[in-house]
């Protein structure tokens, strides 16, 4: 990869990177410190790395910095805890969208990655396993609960409502 | 978490329980799926634990299997073909038939297909990473550590070796054979008027392969010149005739006059030679032959006279030379018409000539 294409793949897909990560993560700046890392692994591997190659690339080195990050910090997201002032960053989402959002949040860390990188990026199952580092038939049986969960809880709230 | 057949009921109720994490549950579909005869006793353990509706939707062992070979649309995997529906997981054309039949059969159906559409999570493309522009790099500047570390090397050797040819230069040790030979001699007034021509001469008939020619002329002490009359027989200039005087005299002896031509040596091939005589004679053999020559007319020499002693040397001299590297040259006489033949062993020089017709 030559440093011109390095430099299209910070245009193309840095904000992809760094709105996927923000979302598992919930922090603006350790989201980008993350993708800088990435990004900075990339142009380490710079000779190794083909243009064709380098989302993937990216998706998977920044998913296992998070997935580092999320098991060093030991975070783990749960609904009915959660402050609304303890995050460092505030969404502006559709009405449904904010509360799929929501309704993400309360999934495990591997399940709401699923879930993020087959809407937001449309990888296949196959991809979203080589990213993860799961079997393709974890990534479907993610796929399946996951949308079911939000399916529910979707259904809950108009119970609510 | 390894499920065998005497931990796996204990799993399955850790399972309805709630107990099992993500991957462990995967693990146990999978394990359910390639064990047919515990799939029923999973399913009646579903019974006991939860609700049917709950059963039905839980049940992702079918996930396992390749979901477009459902027989049909039922109520217990109608969410899950909604699902593959909205994966883009259901190709089977028959079964995406009978499930929008199913959809368009009751609004409820309707509502749950709609809201399976909606858990489609879209990102906020207002969300962008701050100032891209530190992520950026700028072209790779070309390595020119190993281009300097080279040049300098280079320079280096250059340094060193004109230094050493410096070095060299100023104590290198001359490189002439010896010093009598190094020492030049120029054509003065009192050179006879013969042997200045003979210089002229020399310069303009050159005709033989020569090298490393360099030309030292002594003038001429005496005008006796040894002068020969060559035999027609002799391959070679008969110096047979060559007496110890004559040897003596032409003998290189340090402010003697005398031509010093040098010149690599060459050997001449000549013609009319007799068929049982050898056409040339190397010069080692021709010192040879002249050494004894003069060691039999030294005999005849008293022993104490001076001319013996320095016959004597110079015999010794070139007993040492013979065999050397010797010059050996001959040259025409255009103002006399004769040819001139020039011998020089390093410590001797002989100098002669013929008439052309005498060969």
């Amino acid at each position: 990869m030559t440093v011109a294409e390095y430099n299209l793949s910070v245009e193309q897909y840095a904000d992809n990177i760094y709105r996927f990560i923000l979302k598992n993560i919930k922090d603006e700046e350790k989201a980008k410190d993350i993708v800088q890392d990435t990004y900075e692994k990339l142009w380490l591997k710079i000779d190794s790395v083909s243009f064709e190659k380098v989302r993937s690339y990216l998706f998977t080195t920044a998913y296992h910095t998070m997935i580092d990050l999320i098991r060093r910090e030991k975070k783990q997201v749960d609904f009915e805890q959660i402050n609304v002032n303890h995050y460092a960053h505030s969404e502006h989402y559709s009405d449904i969208q904010e509360i799929l959002h929501q309704a993400i949040e309360k999934l495990p860390p591997a399940q709401k990655s699923v879930i993020l990188l087959r809407d937001y990026e449309g990888y296949s199952y196959d991809e979203i396993a080589q990213i993860t580092g799961l079997s393709e038939a974890q990534v479907k049986v993610y796929i399946y609960r996951g949308r079911m969960f939000l399916k529910n809880y979707l259904v809950s709230l108009e119970t609510l409502i | 978490m390894k499920i065998t057949a005497d931990n796996y009921i204990e799993i399955f109720i850790d399972y309805f329980d709630g107990k099992l994490t993500a991957e462990e549950t995967v693990e146990l579909m999978q394990f359910v799926a390639q064990h047919p005869t515990l799939q029923k006793e999973f399913e009646q353990m579903q019974t006991m634990f939860l609700q049917p509706a709950e059963a039905e939707k839980v049940n992702f062992v079918h996930l396992l299997k390749d979901i477009n070979q459902r027989d049909e649309v039922n109520a217990s995997n109608f969410e899950e073909l909604c699902i593959a529906e909205l994966e883009g997981e259901l190709h089977n054309a028959s079964l995406r038939g009978q499930l929008y039949q199913w959809i368009n059969a009751s609004e409820a159906n309707q509502k749950i297909f709609a809201l399976y559409k909606q858990t489609k999570t879209r990102p906020d493309e207002k969300i962008v990473f701050p100032n891209k522009k530190i992520l950026k790099k700028r072209e790779k500047l070309i390595e020119l550590s190993w281009i300097y570390s080279g040049v300098a090397v280079a320079a280096s050797l250059a340094l060193l070796i004109g230094i050493g040819k410096w070095w060299m230069s100023i104590h290198q040790p001359s490189t002439t054979p010896s010093p009598i030979l190094s020492h030049t001699y120029q054509v003065t007034p009192e050179m006879p008027n013969q042997v200045k021509e003979q210089q002229k001469t020399y310069a303009n008939n050159e005709k033989f392969f020569v090298r490393n020619i360099s030309q030292r002329t002594l003038p001429l002490a005496t005008n006796d010149s040894v002068k020969t009359t060559l035999s027609k027989k002799e391959a070679l200039p008969q110096l047979n005739e060559l007496t110890p005087r004559m040897a003596m005299a032409e003998t290189y002896i340090p402010y003697r006059d005398f031509i010093i031509i040098e010149e690599t040596i060459f050997y001449r091939n000549y013609q009319n030679s007799p068929s049982n005589e050898k056409p040339y004679l190397t010069l080692g053999e021709w010192v040879n032959e002249r050494i004894n020559s003069w060691k039999n007319a030294i005999l005849n020499l008293p022993a104490e006279s001076p001319l013996s002693r320095v016959t004597n040397t110079n015999i010794q001299q070139l007993s040492l030379l013979a065999g050397n590297h010797v010059i050996f040259r001959q040259n025409t006489d255009t103002l006399e018409g004769r040819k001139q033949v020039e011998v020089n062993l390093g410590w001797v020089a002989f100098y002669f000539s013929y008439a052309e017709g005498n060969k």
